[in-house]
């Protein structure tokens, strides 16, 4: 069991969608060191809560949560959306929509250079399958140091090498890092049930 | 001859100097401008912001005329309509694009055909509106003062340094907003499209909405489908944006019957085609 005050304090939200429709409640705490999946069917409203989180956290100000989300010891955060699978007006290649964010990736890093190997980083965005692009997403989105990592659907379109590589990378980052995990999936992949690292699983829309 | 020939290129350089300068650094900062606007899918926004700030400028003159007179030299008048115009029409079209995201071309299309038959209405009911209407559409880059060239060089410049300061955040920014809708770093975005709002509202006003548009288009569009890295894409706008517009300015020069900005945006679509040709061919 975890102590200390959480990064990551939601009690009694309800998650509605953009036209006011109730979805589900959430409650939950979520502390360094931590990884917490959020499961749920479709239309249970994990993509709507983890957007809504963003733009709370993004926002001027945001950091100090509202009332019923709690977000003061949340210094650094990364959030991966999903996306529409869309092409850019800007030809880039998958090293450099990973690279975007300010950070390069090193061949030190070595978990995260297996998620992008070298003969994919040349290849056009525009001409990728979407199990690349999500690759080079993943990387892009784990590649600064922080202390939330928000990923909606980060297993989607990934192979199963991928799949088993993408978890090595978090469960190393939770034990070497002390970083958390807010994971929207509909699946549990293999190989998180660490017993180093906490795991924990809320069903929106259903019992926990 | 040939002295008599170096005397006339020096003189024309004299003179042109200043509408040289804010030519090229203008069509810099549009297509960088450009690039990001087609990037999140607002090339058409630019369009009709662009033509709204036309519009601005005919109601700022209007409103000059029959207040105070053309000759009292109130000239931020037409600029500060030019910038209300043009956000207004930016934010109620992106709303409503936002609300029927099926119909946003034609809402789009719509809009810009609205405000030229505005702007044409009032040019055609007031004859000495219709020489500035000419200049806000067309433009004339080398009849334009040295002052005005001056002012639309230091908009430029400052905002090319904008772009390039903030590049890797703008063309990050535009991905996600392209690839999810989610909007990275709020206070940036502000900050882009109130140098964007200035940069086209002074463009169309002192250069014309040719130019303005062309430069926004054109230079982004060729360097989009001649590069094949983000790298390549962005050392070749500010490269084809120079090369284009210096050969359309000089040509221009020389020929004396061709208009400016009309042979700029022929130079600036021929040497984007060539460019993609060359790559194309290379590849």
């Amino acid at each position: 069991m975890i102590e200390g005050q959480p990064l990551l304090k939601v009690s009694d939200f309800s998650v509605c969608s953009p036209v006011g429709a109730f979805l589900s409640k959430l409650d939950f705490s979520l502390h360094a060191g931590e990884v917490v999946l959020l499961k749920g069917a479709n239309g249970s409203g994990k993509s709507t809560f983890l957007r809504y989180l963003f733009q709370l956290l993004n926002s001027v100000g945001g950091q100090q949560g509202v009332s019923n989300i709690e977000t003061s010891k949340l210094k650094e955060f990364s959030y991966l959306p999903q996306t529409l699978n869309r092409e850019f007006f800007i030809p880039m290649t998958l090293a450099e929509v990973a690279e975007l964010n300010a950070c390069t990736l090193l061949e030190e890093d070595l978990k995260l250079s297996k998620l992008l190997p070298s003969n994919l980083r040349s290849k056009l965005w525009n001409v990728s399958s979407g199990g690349e692009k999500q690759r080079s997403l993943l990387v892009q989105s784990l590649l600064p140091a922080c202390q939330l990592y928000v990923l909606d659907e980060p297993f989607n379109h990934l192979d199963e090498e991928a799949v088993e590589l993408l978890v090595e990378v978090i469960l190393h980052r939770v034990r070497s890092k002390g970083a958390s995990f807010l994971i929207a999936t509909h699946t549990l992949p293999k190989g998180f049930q660490d017993k180093d690292v906490s795991v924990k699983s809320l069903f929106m829309g259903g019992a926990a | 001859m040939e002295l008599l020939s170096g005397e006339v290129t020096l003189n024309y350089l004299d003179i042109y100097l200043p509408n040289i300068l804010a030519a090229l650094a203008a069509a810099v900062a549009l297509a960088i401008l450009g690039s990001m606007l087609a990037a999140r899918s607002e090339s058409l926004q630019a369009f009709v912001a662009s033509q709204s700030a036309a519009l601005g400028i005919t109601i700022g003159l209007l409103v000059l005329i029959f207040t105070v007179g053309m000759e009292h030299g109130m000239i931020m008048l037409p600029t500060i309509f030019a910038f209300i115009f043009s956000v207004s029409v930016y934010l109620v079209t992106q709303k409503l694009c936002e609300r029927h995201r099926v119909v946003a071309t034609e809402i789009l299309v719509a809009a810009f055909l609205l405000i030229i038959a505005i702007n044409y209405l009032f040019t055609a009911a007031i004859p000495s509106l219709e020489q500035h209407f000419s200049i806000a559409f067309m433009g004339d880059i080398a009849t334009a003062s040295g002052a005005s060239s001056y002012w639309l060089f230091a908009v430029s410049l400052l905002s090319v340094f904008f772009f390039i300061l903030n590049y890797r955040r703008l063309v990050f920014q535009s991905f996600w907003i392209a690839s999810s809708g989610i909007v990275m770093f709020p206070v940036l975005k502000l900050c882009f499209y109130l140098v964007a709002s200035l940069l086209i509202v002074e463009s169309t006003r002192l250069f014309g909405f040719l130019f303005t548009s062309a430069s926004l288009l054109c230079l982004p569009l060729g360097a989009s489908i001649g590069t094949k890295s983000l790298k390549g894409f962005s050392l070749s706008l500010p490269l084809l944006a120079i090369v284009s517009t210096s050969l359309g300015f000089g040509l221009s020069l020389k020929f004396q019957n061709l208009s400016t900005s009309a042979t700029i945006v022929v130079m600036q679509v021929l040497v984007s085609a060539l460019f993609v040709f060359k790559n194309n061919l290379r590849s």
